[in-house]
């Protein structure tokens, strides 16, 4: 874990959202190593950047879904992913679970949800 | 000389006395001891009549007369030799003695051969001994006589028990053999009147022993042509198998008793059908089965009806499955729609994230940041809704605890204590989304005006009002501040204070603001109809 990047990797395959996690990261101190839109990039800009934190949108461009990338990304780098949803369908939360998820966060989140379950989650 | 001279005077000589020389006492020696002989043979005679007469039992009883005899002549011939001492009557005399020597001559000569009998007469003795025996075997004929009774006594009312047992047993064989009767007679009542149809089949070669009317009528024929029929055959072809197999099993012995509903052939080749209740009568000693017997109920009407209900019943399925599927696709299509709602809401968050940043001015960041908190209000009854089962109403409580928290752990640099209390109350939508930009606008103000040097305690409580609404009230333990803000020291202050108002209208609501001890601020709503 220790060879792990202090940055966070935004997988969001919408524009105006990645940018505003984006800047709701870096109000937070944090950098944000990269924006993937498909779980394909996520898995490729995770492996290049090794980074701490994902926050993974449940709902992406292409076939793969969040779930398939973080489960990648998991095995391959061991980042923790926080999963970001608009969802609260039983059968996405049940996907959500088979994975490991840090956390589960629902749209709209707000600053303090973010900055508390990033601490909580760096901190475990 | 005549005969009477002979008799009584014989010519020449002298009377007896004349012998004795008439000495006086020789003479009255003879003539004195002849009377006593004389008399003495009288009277023994006399005496032994006299016990022969009163003892006639005694055999040779007879003998005795012939010593009556004898003695009497005897007597007679002395007491005449007292007449011949003076009467020379030897004539008469010796016709005497002839007499008695004939007597004796006769009782000597019978004597003799009479001894040995006589002697074989039992004594007294042996007759007392004989009595004694006879009174003992008397004795024990009269114990004997009494076991006798009481034997015959036993047997006579063993055969009396014997006899009212048989007598009983009569009359039960009777009332059975009346009661066999009277069963036969219902029986046969009952099979041939009974209105479900009953059957009697040979076991060995399943045709019809006895039907009844019922049972052919169901099937279009009249009993007659059916007894002697095979039974499989009025069996509708696919369901012979079957039969055949549980018929089977109910002949083993493997069940007992068959209950089966199986279709019957008409006579017009239309299938009937029936519930056959089957059960096999056995000998009792062999067990071999000696009668089927079967009760056919007319279900007809019930199956077609059955059928018609399970189509119905099918149909109604299919109409559910569909309406299930259809409230599926509905469902499914509510979530896409609140979650395309929450991504939006997200957009419009990153937006403002994104136009707070690129603004210096900070009252314009603090209008960006309000904007946030009521587009999370937004986002969060959307959350609610989608998280709930109906996906139309969710309870209010947690609701308003996340909404609140989100506020002040948003929005204050100092340290501030919530309490949120509300009671469980489901609510949509239309109620949901004023009700938390309401909480969301309040909590602001409280957090913005009520606290400026330091910390406080805010309290959200949504309450049941006695009149049945509902009242919310935001309070704090702060400075007091005018409500709304509407000092104008904030840009939104103005806007936050217009839009309370809007929605206290907007839901008929009522509001009253008190400042004592902080700001108390209650809105009394009229309770949320059921959406």
């Amino acid at each position: 874990m220790s060879d792990l990047a202090d940055c966070v990797l935004i997988v969001e395959d919408e524009f105006l959202i990645a940018e505003g996690l984006r800047f709701q990261v870096e109000e937070m101190g944090k950098v944000v190593c990269a924006i993937a839109a498909t779980a394909d990039d996520a898995i490729a800009e995770a492996q290049a950047h090794r980074p701490r934190i994902v926050l993974m949108d449940m709902r992406l461009r292409g076939e793969k879904d969040g779930v398939d990338a973080a489960l990648a990304i998991y095995d391959t780098v061991g980042s923790k992913v926080i999963f970001i949803t608009g969802s609260r369908e039983p059968a996405t939360m049940a996907r959500i679970d088979s994975d490991h998820p840090a956390a589960v966060l629902f749209k709209p989140l707000s600053d303090r949800q973010l900055r508390n379950t990033i601490e909580d989650v760096l901190a475990r | 000389m005549s005969i009477w001279d002979w008799l009584l005077n014989p010519s020449g000589l002298t009377p007896h006395g004349f012998c004795l020389s008439w000495a006086p006492g020789l003479v009255a020696l003879h003539a004195g001891s002849d009377v006593v002989i004389g008399l003495a043979y009288f009277s023994i005679p006399l005496a032994i009549a006299t016990f022969v007469r009163r003892r006639p039992d005694l055999e040779y009883g007879w003998v005795a007369y012939l010593f009556v005899a004898f003695i009497l002549a005897c007597g007679a011939t002395h007491l005449f030799s007292i007449f011949t001492l003076w009467v020379p009557a030897y004539g008469v005399e010796g016709l005497l003695k002839l007499l008695t020597a004939i007597l004796s001559i006769a009782t000597a000569g019978i004597l003799w051969p009479l001894i040995p009998r006589v002697a074989a007469l039992p004594s007294t003795a042996q007759l007392e001994q004989l009595n004694l025996r006879l009174r003992d075997s008397e004795q024990e004929a009269r114990l004997s006589n009494l076991e006798l009774e009481r034997r015959v006594a036993e047997r006579t009312g063993q055969l009396e028990r014997a006899n009212a047992q048989l007598t009983e047993a009569l009359a039960e064989r009777s009332q059975a053999q009346q009661a066999l009767a009277r069963s036969e007679a219902e029986f046969r009542a009952s099979f041939e009147a009974a209105a479900v149809g009953k059957i009697q089949t040979d076991p060995v070669t399943g045709k019809y022993i006895r039907v009844n009317h019922a049972f052919a009528q169901m099937l279009g024929y009249e009993p007659e042509e059916l007894i002697g029929q095979d039974g499989w055959s009025f069996t509708w072809p696919e369901d012979r198998d079957e039969g055949r197999e549980g018929y089977a099993r109910l002949l083993s012995g493997e069940v007992s008793t068959y209950h089966r509903e199986k279709r019957y052939l008409r006579r017009d080749g239309q299938p009937v059908w029936g519930r056959l209740s089957g059960s096999i009568v056995r000998d009792p000693d062999t067990n071999q089965p000696l009668l089927s017997i079967g009760v056919v109920e007319d279900v007809d009407d019930r199956h077609k009806a059955q059928a018609a209900l399970e189509a119905a019943k099918q149909d109604l399925e299919a109409m559910v499955a569909a309406r299930t599927a259809a409230l599926a696709q509905r469902d499914l299509l509510l979530r896409e729609v609140y979650h395309r709602v929450k991504n939006n809401l997200q957009v419009v968050d990153s937006l403002l994230v994104m136009q707070a940043r690129q603004t210096s001015d900070p009252a314009a960041k603090e209008a960006l940041l309000s904007l946030r908190s009521r587009v999370y209000a937004l986002g969060l009854v959307h959350h609610q809704l989608m998280g709930s089962a109906n996906l139309n109403t969710f309870d209010v409580a947690p609701f308003l605890q996340e909404l609140a928290t989100n506020v002040v752990e948003g929005g204050a640099d100092q340290d501030i204590e919530l309490n949120v209390e509300a009671i469980p109350l489901e609510v949509g939508l239309d109620f949901a989304i004023p009700l938390g930009l309401l909480v969301t606008e309040l909590v602001t103000n409280a957090l913005k005006h009520a606290f400026p040097d330091g910390p406080g305690i805010i309290e959200v409580v949504l309450e049941r009002g006695e009149d049945g609404g509902i009242a919310l009230i935001v309070s704090d333990n702060g400075a007091g501040y005018p409500a709304g803000g509407a000092s104008g020291d904030s840009a939104g202050a103005g806007l936050g204070m217009s839009i309370i108002k809007g929605l206290v209208a907007q839901m008929r609501g009522a509001m009253s603001v008190r400042t004592e001890n902080g700001t108390r601020c209650e809105i009394r709503l009229a309770a949320p109809v059921a959406p």
